[in-house]
């Protein structure tokens, strides 16, 4: 029982990165219907970059954070403006087919920025750790789960009460209703470009501060993760985003648990197989169903 | 106001709108009437800046605003009140009206009270917490008005506003229409309600296939039996109603 305890805090506080990767995920497809493949690498890319400063200069953790943020930032609306701006908005498989050729563009950037196969990433956190009764919290993990907390509570009150986050929720729930009320929708989509980046700068610094490690796999592994945390919850919810990043950290905690280290990632696709049978749009995805049924429709 | 000379829209190959011209006075409530596909929406989304023209030159208060983006005509102070409405449903009826003053909005969104609101739109005023969707199809009609005048606009286009309301709503929607030129705001309106919008409008466009046939006063239209007849058919205003 108090392993079963310890699995699923574990499982939430990681599974907090997954649900800012999860956001990235959906905001983007919100906006624009479309899955950006790219999403992962050019967070990797940042990261690259961080990681380049830190192995050359032996930057300060904090200049790596920063770096990680701008150029995941930058990548994001390269991205944008190549492969969303560039193709009309009905081409949707155009648009989805050239996220996915800038995500092996960027990556191959990052390869050749630093070519070895593994590098150091620094660590931010506190290393230490404690404990509340029988359980232990590693203060890695908790710093990543406040982190997280912090980014989703400055969304909500971004997206609930600003000029911009109405402008966003406008255009997500229809760019054309949105230009005739003088919304510039192309604006907008950029905006959400950087604002997802930046998100998803800060996840996957938090991620590879933990692991303290930086690897080419990245940009893969963070598509991936974002990529069934959105089903998992359901496309283009926010709630059901955060919802799908924690329980996607929580049943791969158990998986490695109680089956081991290799059944961690086998698991993931396990659920996200069982839920697209049973429940294709996701935990929250029944209000969104009919916007969904649309976007399927598009594609 | 608003000038418009030789104005052509096509979509692909299709001409939708045939060097169309026509004015709009300030104080005025101006109507372009035309069956379905005649190429009035294509009119206003080229004046809005949601399409942008072939050819032809649109003028707003002298400065030429033929091909701008949508955003920077609302800024001039046109908005359109677009065709089947199109608002956000799941957003409440106050986030609406918030996305519709959005080009005045200060970055934190303030939430006021509306006073005027329920002077113009007493039946809006109780729901503003009620997602739009929600809104019967009256409510949403006015919801839609309301969500362009937000913009605080010197002229609103609107594209059939009694579109799919009962005789007793459209009225309302008329007596609204009334309302807000006494205001001083000038119109710009598209319908295929014959009879009502000659009774309402100082002045008239017919548009067919793209291109104007008839065009003057509203009492002068109203008396020409050649357009009735030739356009509309014999029961003219009824037939022309229920055409849609
Ligand atoms: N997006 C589009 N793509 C292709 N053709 C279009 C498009 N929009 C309009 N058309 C065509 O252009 C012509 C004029 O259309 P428009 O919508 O301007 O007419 P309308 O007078 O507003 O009709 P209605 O009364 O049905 O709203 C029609 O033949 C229509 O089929
Ligand atoms: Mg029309």
């Amino acid at each position: 029982m108090i392993d079963f305890v310890q699995n699923t805090v574990d499982g939430i506080m990681f599974g907090s990165s997954y649900a800012l990767l999860a956001i990235g995920f959906t905001i983007v497809f919100g906006v624009l219907r479309r899955i950006n493949l790219a999403f992962g690498a050019s967070i990797m890319l940042g990261a690259y970059a961080g990681t380049w400063l830190h192995v050359h200069y032996q930057v300060n953790v904090l200049v790596v954070a920063l770096t990680t943020l701008v150029c995941t930032v930058l990548a994001g609306i390269y991205v944008e403006r190549l492969c969303f701006r560039a193709i009309r908005r009905d081409a949707a498989l155009a648009s989805m087919v050239s996220s996915f050729v800038i995500w092996m563009q960027l990556e191959e950037a990052a390869v050749h920025l630093l070519p070895e196969r593994t590098y150091a990433f620094p660590s931010f956190f506190v290393a230490g750790s404690f404990e509340l009764g029988p359980f232990l919290f590693r203060g890695e993990q908790t710093t990543m789960l406040v982190l997280a907390a912090l980014m989703v509570g400055a969304l909500h009150l971004l997206l609930r009460h600003t000029r911009f986050g109405l402008a966003l929720r406008a255009v997500s729930e229809s760019p054309r209703a949105a230009a005739y009320m003088g919304i510039d929708t192309a604006w907008v989509m950029l905006c959400a470009f950087a604002l997802v980046s930046l998100v998803g700068g800060v996840a996957g610094f938090a991620i590879l501060a933990t692991d303290e490690q930086i690897t080419p796999f990245f940009g893969l592994w963070a598509t991936f993760k974002g990529l069934i945390a959105m089903m998992l919850g359901g496309m283009g919810s926010l709630p059901g985003a955060v919802l799908g990043g924690l329980l996607l950290g929580v049943i791969e905690a158990h998986a490695q648990w109680y089956l081991g280290n290799e059944y961690k990632d086998l698991s993931a696709y396990l659920l996200l197989f069982a839920m697209l049978v049973l429940r294709p749009g996701g935990i929250l995805g029944q209000r969104i169903h009919g916007r969904e049924a649309l976007a399927f429709r598009r594609v | 106001m608003l000038e418009v000379r030789g104005l052509r829209v096509s979509y692909g190959g299709l001409r939708a709108v045939d060097g169309v011209s026509l004015e709009v006075r300030a104080g005025e409530i101006v109507s372009i009437i035309g069956m379905n596909g005649a190429g009035k929406t294509s009119i206003l989304n080229a004046v809005s800046g949601i399409r942008s023209p072939d050819e032809g030159e649109i003028r707003f208060e002298g400065e030429s605003i033929g091909g701008l983006p949508a955003h920077a005509v609302v800024a001039r102070g046109i908005v359109q009140v677009p065709e089947g409405r199109l608002l956000f449903g799941t957003l409440s009826v106050e986030e609406n009206l918030l996305a519709g003053a959005h080009r005045r909005s200060p970055f934190v969104l303030r939430r006021r009270p509306r006073a005027d609101l329920r002077r113009l739109f007493p039946a809006l005023a109780d729901k503003l917490h009620r997602p739009a969707a929600s809104l019967s199809g009256g409510e949403a009609q006015m919801l839609a008005l309301a969500r362009g005048l937000e913009s605080e606009p010197r002229l609103l286009l609107l594209d059939e506003p009694s579109l799919g309301l009962s005789p007793k709503l459209s009225e309302g929607v008329f007596t609204l229409i009334r309302r807000l030129r006494d205001r001083g705001l000038t119109l710009l309106l598209v319908e295929q309600n014959l009879r009502r919008t000659l009774a309402l409008a100082d002045r008239a466009y017919v548009l067919e296939s793209g291109r104007i046939v008839s065009s003057g006063s509203a009492a002068a239209l109203e008396s020409d039996h050649r357009l009735l007849s030739d356009y509309l058919g014999t029961s003219a205003p009824a037939a022309f109603h229920s055409a849609k």
